[in-house]
């Protein structure tokens, strides 16, 4: 350890690049408190940011009154300026809530007299033939709907992405590849241990560690609330129908347990989830067969003629499933137990599930708050949002002409700008441009941005990842380039 | 907006051979009109060649020159005639979307984004590769799982290294082709899984790939599940009719099941499932055809019948006049 030079001084230390991470970092460094993100990856928005259903939810889920009622109303409003200003794609397709029978019908109607309390516009309940005809692919099975208008989607991990460059333009400083292994306290200041060598001061800290988030906060304090990690898997596929879904599609089922979702994503794909487990220690990314089965059987009971979709591909994500230490059995509720505060300044945001990418840049703000009045300063009226700097498609240089990723028609410009900001990975070209999305999954373009990659970064081919660690995309060693 | 009577998606193996025909059929019947100005040529790479560029194998062209050559041979036959021919090439160049008022949108650093009008669209865009991942295997998503195509492109073009123990998916004449070519390149081949109960692609390629070097064959099997963090660690084999596992460690594995006909472009034409007659279809994107040859003799019959409904029209029309 260099004890010689001065550790550097933040006013607060985010750990955790995921997407709650870098909208506290966004809404922290808008009121000018000076903000280190700490990420233990290679890049932003590797973690529960990047699998998860997508949904920026209408508000009719939450008791009237509670804090996540009020930040998701809000935020379903306010969201969409932010995409617009940062160029974040953002579908406002609306959603059905869809149920099949008695019991079904009860939960639908449940939520539709919370939803009118709670103020969620345009709701409406519909018989049958009112959803057939807004949904003309629905099963002709379904006995009750409840619309909502401002239901939407977006790419989690672009948002995130979005929220990042925006930090970093108005001063946040990124450090990647920095896991945080100790927490200490000394002479007022939170002492951070990084990687176990290097350290960093803060007055002040955010942890938004997502799935380890209790662990970071343990490193401190021993958190009273834990996470139990689940698994959840998904499926994509490219319906070829005409009556494929348009809105995003919740179902209630008769059964025991949850319903799936069906999102129109805003790449023209259909996004089928989740089907959830508790997480394998070993592997906890992996999918299963009965998963993908029952996705894929869920999705053709909804909408029949989604039978002999193209399957795109199937993955797995992970939800932080909170629970509290000295009552594991409680259910929790509301965000108020989630959002945990030490006495000296340290703000642990554990077990934040569904609505947590809707509410992300509400939760921002609040948390920035909370810090102002930790550090003693006035809550002075933020920063604007810069708008973002951007390339023409199609229309500046030769190289944003080239198509390179055809499914997605992802033009090398646009990957050689991904690169630039910030990209070390095929899959972090991925989440900033959309390549190998589509139906070939990038075997076409993969090489292609890997040369692309090595270039950028002046390292041999053979150490381009697909997605950090070792997960190379060819064997170690040297590799070229193509050979024209 | 560029105009060109005759459009060919696709600078392969079939639209090379349709540009050439069309043009020499077009020099006979309108003997003084420049031929080659009337067709324009869109490919997506920088040179002509399509996927023969990338087959150094051998076994092209037996049929059409009665000689043993290899992709890249058999496709110099046809490139140097090509460049010397004067039809337009536009390379670089993505068509993105035929429409019904004989227009194509494509994009192209030369072009930037345009429609070009066209008489008559000939589509030689080939084929693209089922992925892997549509299987949606169960399992961990890592890194190291290639398709035959991506595989090859990468060894052949780049010279790259892509792992050391193999597991090949799908017994095809790709799946063999590529199990020869890790071994050439003194990598191991552990096994190659078919889902059926024979062995699929050609008798010669099974003989040549796979006999001579064996590589063993599982057959009425397919992969189950993929294992690994990171980097592929190993693959589940399983059995569809005993539905017996058997785990496989390797660091590589090629998929190479299936190849689907690449008429994206199309999509919002024909919507009763017809075509407009002033579309058609040759080579790979027509159908997977089990040799090149096959390939290049359907192109020269499209080229040549698109420059004869060409050339009917415009004779017609002088007549008219």
């Amino acid at each position: 350890m260099k004890k010689d030079l001065p550790i550097p001084l933040f006013d607060t230390a985010v750990i955790g690049g995921g997407l709650l991470g870098c909208f506290c970092a966004l809404n922290l460094s808008r009121r000018s408190v000076s903000t280190l993100l700490l990420e233990k990856r290679e890049d932003v928005c590797t973690g529960i940011s990047r699998a998860n259903t997508a949904v920026i939810y209408p508000g009719y889920d939450n008791h009237p009154g509670s804090l996540k009622t009020s930040l998701t109303l809000k935020a379903n409003r306010e969201l969409e300026e932010f995409c617009r200003k940062r160029e974040v794609a953002f579908l406002r397709c609306g959603s059905l809530l869809v149920s099949c029978g008695p019991k079904g019908d009860r939960t639908v109607e449940k939520k539709y007299r919370q939803g009118m309390e709670n103020g969620v516009p345009g709701l409406r309940l519909l018989p049958r033939q009112e959803l057939l005809c807004l949904e003309p692919g629905l099963t002709p099975q379904v006995t009750l709907g409840l619309y909502a208008p401002s239901t939407a989607t977006v790419h989690p991990w672009e948002l995130g992405i979005a929220a990042w460059e925006a930090a970093g333009e108005l001063g946040c400083e990124t450090r990647f590849c920095s896991e945080v292994t100790a927490i200490r306290r000394e002479e007022g200041y939170f002492c951070l241990e990084i990687n176990q060598n290097r350290l960093v001061r803060s007055r002040t800290i955010v942890n938004c560690a997502g799935i380890l988030a209790d662990r970071v906060q343990g490193l401190y304090r021993e958190p009273q609330i834990r996470i139990r990690p689940e698994l959840a898997e998904y499926l994509l596929l490219e319906p070829k129908v005409r009556h494929a879904p348009g809105h995003i599609i919740f179902s209630e089922t008769e059964e025991e347990g949850k319903g799936i979702t069906l999102v129109p994503t805003v790449n023209g794909k259909l996004l089928a989830g989740a089907v959830s487990r508790p997480a394998n220690a070993e592997s906890p990314l992996a999918t299963s067969f009965a998963g993908c089965e029952k996705l894929y059987r869920e999705s053709e009971r909804l909408f029949p003629g989604l039978s002999g979709s193209t399957r795109v591909r199937s993955f797995a994500g992970l939800r932080p499933n909170p629970y509290r230490t000295d009552s594991p059995r409680m259910r929790l509720c509301g965000l108020e137990p989630l959002v945990t505060e030490t006495e000296n300044g340290m703000i642990s945001l554990i077990g934040i599930k569904t609505p947590g990418l809707t509410c992300a840049d509400e939760l921002g703000k609040l948390i920035s708050c909370r810090i102002l009045e930790f550090l003693d300063r006035g809550n002075a009226e933020p920063k604007e949002l810069p708008p973002r700097r951007r390339y023409r498609k199609y229309l500046d240089g030769p190289e944003y002409r080239r198509i390179l990723c055809r499914c997605e028609q992802v033009t090398e410009g646009e990957i050689r700008d991904a690169i630039q900001r910030g990209a070390v990975t095929l899959d972090g070209v991925k989440r900033r441009t959309g390549s190998g999305m589509g139906l070939c999954q990038g075997s076409y373009c993969s090489a292609k941005i890997a040369a692309l990659l090595a270039e950028h970064l002046s390292v041999p081919c053979g150490q381009i990842t697909k997605d950090g660690g070792n997960s190379c995309y060819l064997a170690h060693g040297p590799g070229g380039t193509e050979d024209d | 907006m560029i105009n060109s009577p005759i459009l060919i998606v696709g600078g392969g193996a079939a639209g090379m051979a349709a540009a050439l025909s069309a043009r020499k059929r077009l020099s006979e019947l309108l003997p003084g009109g420049e031929a080659g100005n009337c067709i324009t040529v869109l490919e997506r790479e920088s040179e002509p060649g399509g996927v023969l560029r990338q087959c150094v194998h051998h076994g092209f062209g037996l049929t059409r020159f009665s000689s043993d050559l290899t992709g890249m041979e058999y496709m110099q036959r046809f490139a140097g005639p090509f460049a010397a021919s004067g039809i337009s090439f536009l390379p670089d160049t993505s068509a993105l979307e035929a429409y019904p008022d004989k227009t194509l949108l494509a994009v192209g650093p030369k072009t930037g984004r345009c429609r070009i009008h066209f008489e008559h669209l000939i589509l030689a865009s080939g084929c693209y590769e089922r992925s892997f991942q549509s299987l949606t295997a169960a399992g961990t998503r890592p890194s190291g799982i290639y398709t035959a195509g991506e595989a090859q492109y990468l060894i052949n073009r780049c010279h790259a290294g892509i792992g050391e123990e193999a597991v090949i998916l799908g017994s095809g004449d790709m799946g063999q082709i590529l199990a020869r070519r890790m071994i050439l390149e003194g990598k191991k081949v552990l096994a190659v899984i078919e889902k059926n109960s024979v062995c699929g692609g050609l008798l010669k390629n099974r003989r040549d790939c796979l006999e001579k070097y064996r590589i063993p064959v599982i057959l009425s099997s397919t992969i189950a599940s993929v294992h690994g963090e990171g980097r592929l660690a190993g693959v589940t084999v399983r059995n569809i009719r005993t539905k017996e596992e058997k785990y496989i460690s390797c660091d590589t594995l090629i998929s190479a099941v299936g190849l689907i006909p690449e008429r994206r472009i199309l999509k919002g034409l024909g919507q009763d499932g017809r075509l407009p007659d002033w579309i058609s279809l040759c080579g790979n994107c027509h159908h997977v055809h089990k040799i090149v040859d096959s390939v290049t003799l359907q192109a020269e019959e499209t080229g040549k019948a698109a420059a004869e409904k060409l050339a009917f029209s415009v004779l017609s029309g002088l007549s008219k006049a």
